[in-house]
């Protein structure tokens, strides 16, 4: 009995110590930042060019780069984190990457463990406001916050994409092949997710946009794919080919779907040039369909957005301030423009 | 009142499974549109024939009075490696569908030799390997999905013997095997006791320790069969591929009539439970139903065959 | 040197890992951290305790993060629809409650292995909970400043020691919880001696569910959210807490101090991972690793 209170008496002390802390070395690094602004302040007088330059060295010098995604099992999020690696890697920053599954709670721990670990800037692709208390405390911190893909009331930086706007994209390509190839006569089967907002949003954008631009175009169900389960895009596809045969157009809300359906429809035999799949990411393996002349016949691509993340941290370590919404450019791809975006390997 | 009770239990356990079947296809026949078609029946086996082998490989494992959870985590990291070799090093499809049969068929023997070797729990055993597995695929490309199979290797899932298509072959094969195995070997016999009791088999002579090793070697083979057909199917390999198996494999398991607690169950009704779950994952989208939900009837599906399997057990015991 | 080797003792796992992961923590931790740092244990300890109870009585349980995001869902819609905070309490105390019951009757009623009926639970309320949650979530802002104002960091720490005092006295002075162990290290033997097993049994899981009522209440006021998701990734961080605090996976082994030192260590193991980024591709093997070298050690030490 005394062996285990002592035991537990020293686990407990171990815990204290640590939440309380030396202290030294956080006033230290707190000491730290008053003397690179003075060295900032000091340089003032120089020109502007090499004042912006120190300036950005100086304050974005052993900068921490932490990136929660939604998900990190997509090549969507898995490309814009190594492209942040890649980034943070040519300015010798360091980097960490969390990903929250759609889990609120996961990600308000990711964040505050990542202001524990010392991020100077956190770029949080949330999903909705659920993270903004723990978002508001990593501020208070003086973490800067980036977001991207929505925008709540917590951020320094926000780069948003209308969702809706890209699924209207998406429509649109898809209403112009239908116009042109088919005669408008198109027969579609929409795959959308209701795992989150945005994705809603870019699935009603698709279909607002197909009735708007193709209205001889019939829409024959709007189809909840559900979480990314591999297969299922195969699974469904060829289901809607046994249940709706005249079908000859699929549009979906992102490239993960989109490719499972192209192979499904080729092993069903369809007439590769009379039918269509579009959807968004700008994936390698989509662009690969589109140059083979699959079904795959169009994707919207978002300019690269680990740069522009990459950009905008290091203006945010500058101390420069922003009050509008950054748009993310998207891009749409088919094979007219392909050879801008994709070379055969 | 006793009486009627075990005829009650005694007639599901015999017809039960074929009943089902027989409702649910009915079913949808008049509620789901396109659902009776020749197309379709195939569209279904297709379906139903990489989980039906994975279901064939778990079932052997529960009848010896085990269980596979990891069997999802198995697929996904056979299929990166299949694809890694096949075209990011340019090997020939034979070999690298070996090397993929020989890494499922370790990962599965390593979850008998840790259960029998360390004395764990298989249960928990395969438990932590699913998670171990579930890191590692996405560790293999970085969480990339590997594309571009060469051809031939997509015929393994995509093509066809006639009419047939090559998935459905292999499932059938694997069934027939798996049959001969269970009902006319000594092998069989002894998997049959060794669920039966573990003891009163280790006094007979069968050598468990082995035997565990072997049946759940056996299921890391079907796995790796099944990810090859998944990965031909799809052209890709993903790391998240088999992510839903485990449980659906194991509602498959359970309503085909093999019991959780080992010794008892057939192949047969196996070979149902695949199809049954194949109708209504079919049946369900053709109707349009969220699928959601279709996950709900699964789950509700599984929760009422473990029930009546154990109230049987344990009217048989009082 | 045997003794202290003998790596199956949970405290001195706590002291041997948290001298491992100390050095994390050496920058100093100023105040919003550590009630960063209280918050997570907080969860974490109410969840560990509520899933060692029920490993305690037998009940290998893989529904409880899907209980928590169904009746906090299902309060979130009542919220939407007018109820006000504390009937929507109780309403999540109710809904975990009846959950608990159930688990308690279909083990001991029907003898069902646990891992298999919770594995179907966990699908069933998980997706039911994405088929009917609108627009797949719910998020109600103000239940943030809500948490904030009344509970803060204070009210974490009183309940999380309230939650260890209840569950300490729970299994060492009542008769359900010392009974519990009998019953969940062979229950057959438990019923031949004439235990009122299914009693035992439902109040443990009645009591394990307050645990987790207090959990899904947390984390929809923190979060001022709910959807079918949340809380979903303490599944195996809990279990994993659980067996490192010497919990057994079948029954009748478990102590409250190795409890908080499994949970203590898992958020320490978390944070340190986030911090260095390796979080993402290692904690499922971690975890994985780690369950099998605890129950490894737990047999060894038998």
């Amino acid at each position: 009995m005394k062996k285990k209170l002592l035991s537990l008496l020293l686990a407990t002390a171990m815990t204290a110590a640590v939440l309380t802390g030396c202290g030294a070395s956080n006033e230290s690094s707190q000491a730290q930042e008053p003397a690179e602004n003075q060295e900032t302040e000091a340089e003032e007088p120089a020109t502007e060019e090499e004042d912006s330059a120190n300036a950005e060295s100086a304050s974005s010098e052993g900068t921490k780069i932490g990136f929660l995604a939604p998900t990190l099992q997509t090549e969507f999020f898995i490309s814009i984190d190594d492209g942040l690696k890649k980034e943070c890697a040519d300015r010798g920053w360091e980097y960490v990457s969390v990903s929250f599954d759609n889990d609120s709670a996961k990600a308000v721990t990711n964040i505050e463990n990542m202001v524990t670990g010392e991020c100077d800037i956190i770029i949080a692709m949330v999903s909705d406001s659920s993270c903004d208390a723990a978002l508001a405390a990593a501020q208070a911190e003086g973490v800067k916050i980036m977001e991207c893909g929505v925008q709540t009331e917590v951020y320094d930086v926000c780069l948003n994409t209308d969702q809706y706007a890209v699924g209207v994209a998406i429509g649109d390509m898809a209403s112009e092949w239908m116009n042109n190839q088919l005669g408008g006569a198109g027969k579609v089967v929409v795959y959308t997710t209701f795992q989150n907002q945005d994705m809603q949003n870019r699935g009603q954008g698709i279909q607002d946009a197909i009735k708007e631009k193709s209205p001889d175009a019939e829409i024959l169900e709007v189809v909840d794919i559900g979480k990314d389960v591999v297969g299922s895009g195969t699974s469904t596809t060829e289901n809607m080919l046994q249940k709706y045969p005249d079908l000859n157009t699929i549009v979906c809300y992102g490239d993960a779907a989109a490719v499972e359906s192209m192979e499904a429809a080729k092993a069903a035999g369809v007439d590769s040039e009379n039918f269509g799949i579009f959807s968004c990411d700008g994936t390698a393996q989509a662009l690969e369909g589109i140059a083979n002349g699959d079904p795959q016949k169009g994707t919207i691509a978002f300019a690269p957005l680990a740069p522009m993340m990459a950009e905008y941290s290091e203006r945010l370590m500058a101390g420069e301030t922003f009050t509008e919404v950054i748009t993310a450019e998207t891009i749409t791809i088919t094979s007219e423009n392909l050879s801008e975006y994709y070379t055969a390997e | 009142m006793e009486q009627t009770k075990k005829t009650w239990i005694d007639y599901y356990k015999k017809f039960g499974i074929y009943i089902f079947l027989a409702a649910v296809f009915i079913f949808f026949a008049a509620a789901a549109p396109n659902f009776l078609s020749y197309k379709n029946i195939i569209n279904i086996l297709r379906q139903v024939s990489m989980f039906g082998i994975v279901v064939t490989g778990v079932s052997a494992v529960m009848i010896g009075g085990g269980m596979d959870l990891s069997v999802g985590g198995q697929m996904a990291v056979v299929g990166m490696i299949l694809g890694y070799f096949m075209v990011n090093m340019n090997m020939g499809i034979v070999p690298a569908i070996v090397i993929g049969i020989f890494i499922g068929c370790l990962f599965g023997s390593l979850n008998g030799l840790v259960a029998v070797k360390l004395h764990v729990a298989p249960i928990i055993v395969t438990l932590s390997m699913m998670l171990v597995l579930q890191g590692v695929a996405y560790l293999i490309t970085g969480g990339y999905p590997i594309t571009g199979m060469p051809e031939a290797f997509t015929m393994i899932g995509q093509g066809y013997i006639g009419v047939i298509p090559v998935p459905v072959i292999i499932f059938v094969i694997f069934i027939i095997f798996g049959w001969i195995v269970m009902n006319k070997t000594y092998l069989g016999r002894h998997i049959y006791a060794l669920g039966g009791n573990k003891e009163a088999a280790r006094l007979a002579g069968i050598n468990v320790d082995r035997l565990t090793v072997f049946i759940y070697a056996f299921t890391g083979f079907a796995a790796s069969i099944a990810a090859i057909i998944m990965v031909g199917r799809t052209n890709a390999s993903q790391p998240g591929a088999g992510s839903s198996y485990p449980f659906d494999c194991m509602t498959a398991a359970c309503l085909g009539g093999i019991s959780i607690s080992g010794g008892e169950g057939k192949i047969s009704g196996v070979v149902v439970g695949v199809i049954i779950l194949g109708i209504l994952d079919n049946g369900l989208v053709l109707m349009g139903v969220n699928s959601n939900f279709q996950s709900v009837v699964k789950g509700l599906i599984l929760l009422a065959a473990v029930a009546i399997d154990c109230y049987q057990v344990k009217t048989k015991k009082s | 040197m045997k003794k202290i080797i003998n790596i199956a003792d949970s405290y001195k796992i706590c002291f041997l890992l948290l001298l491992f992961l100390m050095p994390a923590y050496v920058s100093g931790i100023p105040a919003v951290r550590a009630s960063f740092f209280v918050r997570q244990i907080t969860v974490m300890i109410l969840l560990t305790l509520g899933v060692s109870l029920e490993l305690i009585g037998g009940t290998f349980d893989l529904a409880f993060a899907a209980q928590i995001s169904f009746s906090a869902l299902m309060a979130m819609v009542c919220m939407m629809n007018g109820c006000p905070l504390w009937l929507v309490c109780i309403m999540i105390c109710v809904i975990n409650a009846a959950l608990g019951c159930l688990k308690g009757v279909l083990l001991v009623g029907l003898l069902m292995p646990s891992i298999i009926f919770t594995l179907a639970l966990q699908a069933i309320l998980t997706n039911f909970s994405a088929g009917i949650a609108p627009n797949s979530g719910i998020v109600l802002k103000e239940l943030q400043s809500i948490y904030r104002e009344r509970m803060g960091m204070g009210g974490e720490i009183l309940l999380v020691l309230l939650g260890i005092v209840a569950a300490f006295l729970f299994l060492e002075f009542t008769y359900y919880g010392k009974y519990s162990r009998m019953l969940g290290e062979n229950l057959s033997l438990a019923k031949e001696s004439g235990l009122k097993c299914m009693q035992i049994s439902i109040i443990v899981h009645l009591f394990a569910s307050l645990f987790f009522s207090s959990a899904a209440i947390l984390l929809m006021l923190q979060t001022g959210s709910s959807n079918a998701s949340l809380g979903e990734n303490y599944l195996y961080r809990v279990l994993t807490a659980a067996f490192l605090g010497n919990v057994g996976p079948f029954g009748g082994r478990g102590k409250v101090s190795g409890m908080i030192a499994g949970a203590v260590i898992m958020v320490l193991l978390i944070a340190t991972l986030t911090g260095k980024g390796y979080l993402n591709r290692w904690e499922t093997i971690l975890e994985g690793l780690i369950i099998l070298v605890a129950l490894w050690a737990q047999r060894k030490k038998k």
